[in-house]
């Protein structure tokens, strides 16, 4: 596994929790499951492998969310960097909102950016499938946003 | 297109609100074929939330669009990197580096001791003590094959004649299987060697008078010898393949003018005879040298003798020597040295 894939897999998890400490943990162990997934899977299907491990490690990790979750945890440096002046507010109200199937799709094909074919075959869905749950969470996304811009203006 | 006009009155493809709720995404996309596109802009047009849920898909794919210029650190991506590898993960998950010093030194140092007495615990310390002691015995040996020929050769030329009375009864049957042993020999008239009884009827003939004085052979005894080679021969028997041992020795007396012929009278009251060359105890140096074979039995009552004489306990050392002795006779080398102190005294 490269730099490009391990950036991948950071960057699904940090964007699945909004938990710098959760999202450590899910990728250790996420890339240890993918390493091995890897090496003996064919190299056409790297995509696909790395997206359903990281699919597998979130629904793991979602259920043990509450156990988890430290209430004193404070990270000792700062591991993910979001682009300056860029509210993550809107992102909040869809990991609050939305469908985690939604939201992870999402994060796969619009943020670490694979193909919606390597996305549908590791989550075991149509492209079609897909297409409507990128819709739902990208509407969601935007509702979230258009109802703060309101608000503001009014 | 014949599809399409079943399915419309008009033969317009017209799309109600909720079918174009759902193409939402692939219309903002640009994934619509241009008749299903041209539908939604109407829809679009006739249906007003469908320009906000636009609006939110816009805005949702710029936001994802931004996520993707997050940055992760590159000591993290190194840390995944090493995730796979158990004993970096391991070695972080034990935190050495936060140890204190002195704890580290004090574990390193009861590491090795714990290794070292591992070690020494498992370690077979016979079996390394046996070799090393082997490595000497045979360095010794391999000083005895050097010197040994010569006086070999001369102790079969000197006790030749003289052995016109066996030493031991055993000593000639051994002779003589070593006699049958080689039946090749005997057949060619040049490489053949005398039997063992031929021997000492010919020495018996040729040099009596070189001989000293020395009881006759009894005929009796002869023939029984000669018998024995007969049967020897008869019976063909390979002698088996051994190896000789010599026992030497060496002891130190204060006053050895006195006692060592004690010491050569005692050797023969034990059954002693000379072996090689020169008589027992021969002046050899400051001291005397015995060289004489005797029957096992004996060896205690000689130990305790030397002992007596020296005062102390006797180192006697047992070599491997390629003189093959019968059983019960051994053949020994004892050297028997003054005291200096005892000599330097007036």
């Amino acid at each position: 596994m490269d730099e490009k894939d391990l950036h991948a897999i950071a960057l699904f998890f940090y964007y699945a929790f909004l938990n710098d400490w959760m999202a450590r943990l899910a990728c250790l162990e996420a890339v240890k499951l993918a390493e091995r997934r890897v090496k003996t899977a064919e190299p056409s299907s790297k995509e696909t492998q790395i997206a359903r491990v990281c699919y597998e490690v979130f629904e793991i990790y979602k259920k043990k969310q509450r156990h988890l979750s430290p209430k004193d945890h404070q990270q000792a440096e700062m591991i993910w960097k979001s682009p300056e002046e860029l509210p993550l507010a809107p992102w909040r109200d869809l990991l609050k909102k939305g469908a985690d199937e939604e939201v992870a799709c999402l994060i796969l094909a619009h943020i670490v950016n694979f193909s919606e074919n390597s996305v549908a075959e590791a989550l075991g869905l149509t492209v079609g499938s897909l297409r409507y749950r990128l819709g739902r969470a990208l509407k969601l996304l935007g509702a979230g946003h258009l109802t703060n811009f309101k608000e503001t203006t009014v | 297109m014949k599809n399409f006009e079943v399915w419309s009155k008009r033969n317009r493809r017209v799309i109600t609100e909720f079918i174009a709720s759902e193409l939402v995404y692939d219309f903002v996309s640009e994934r619509l074929d241009h008749e299903r596109r041209t539908a939604m802009v109407e829809a679009v047009e006739k249906y007003p939330s469908l320009s906000v849920q636009i609006d939110s898909v816009l805005f949702g794919l710029e936001y994802t669009r931004q996520l993707q210029k997050t940055e992760v650190s590159k000591k993290f991506l190194a840390e995944l990197e090493d995730s796979s590898n158990y004993l970096k993960v391991f070695r972080r998950q034990l935190r050495i580096n936060d140890w204190s010093p002195a704890f580290r030194v004090g574990l390193e140092v009861f590491s090795v001791i714990t290794a070292v007495g591992l070690i020494s615990f498992f370690t077979p310390w016979n079996y390394v003590i046996s070799r090393l002691n082997w490595d000497q015995n045979k360095n010794v040996t391999i000083s005895e094959i050097a010197k040994r020929p010569t006086e070999a050769v001369e102790d079969t030329l000197a006790v030749a004649p003289n052995e016109d009375k066996p030493l031991f009864e055993d000593e000639k049957t051994v002779v003589a299987a070593d006699s049958a042993k080689k039946p090749k020999d005997e057949e060619s008239p040049k490489q053949s060697q005398p039997t063992p009884t031929q021997t000492v009827a010919a020495s018996a003939e040729v040099a009596p008078s070189a001989v000293p004085p020395v009881p006759p052979v009894s005929p009796p005894k002869t023939e029984t010898t000669t018998a024995e080679a007969t049967n020897a021969s008869k019976t063909e028997k390979p002698a088996p393949a051994t190896t000789g041992f010599i026992y030497r020795g060496k002891i130190k007396v204060s006053n050895i003018e006195a006692t060592s012929p004690k010491i050569k009278d005692r050797i023969e009251e034990l059954g002693g005879r000379k072996a090689g060359e020169v008589e027992l105890g021969w002046q050899k140096g400051e001291g005397n040298y015995f060289h004489f074979t005797m029957p096992e039995k004996s060896y205690p009552e000689l130990i305790k003798l030397l002992e007596d004489y020296s005062g102390k306990k006797v180192n006697i050392s047992k070599d491997k020597h390629q003189r093959v002795m019968p059983d019960g006779i051994i053949r020994l080398i004892l050297e028997v040295e003054p005291v200096k102190d005892a000599q330097s005294s007036p």
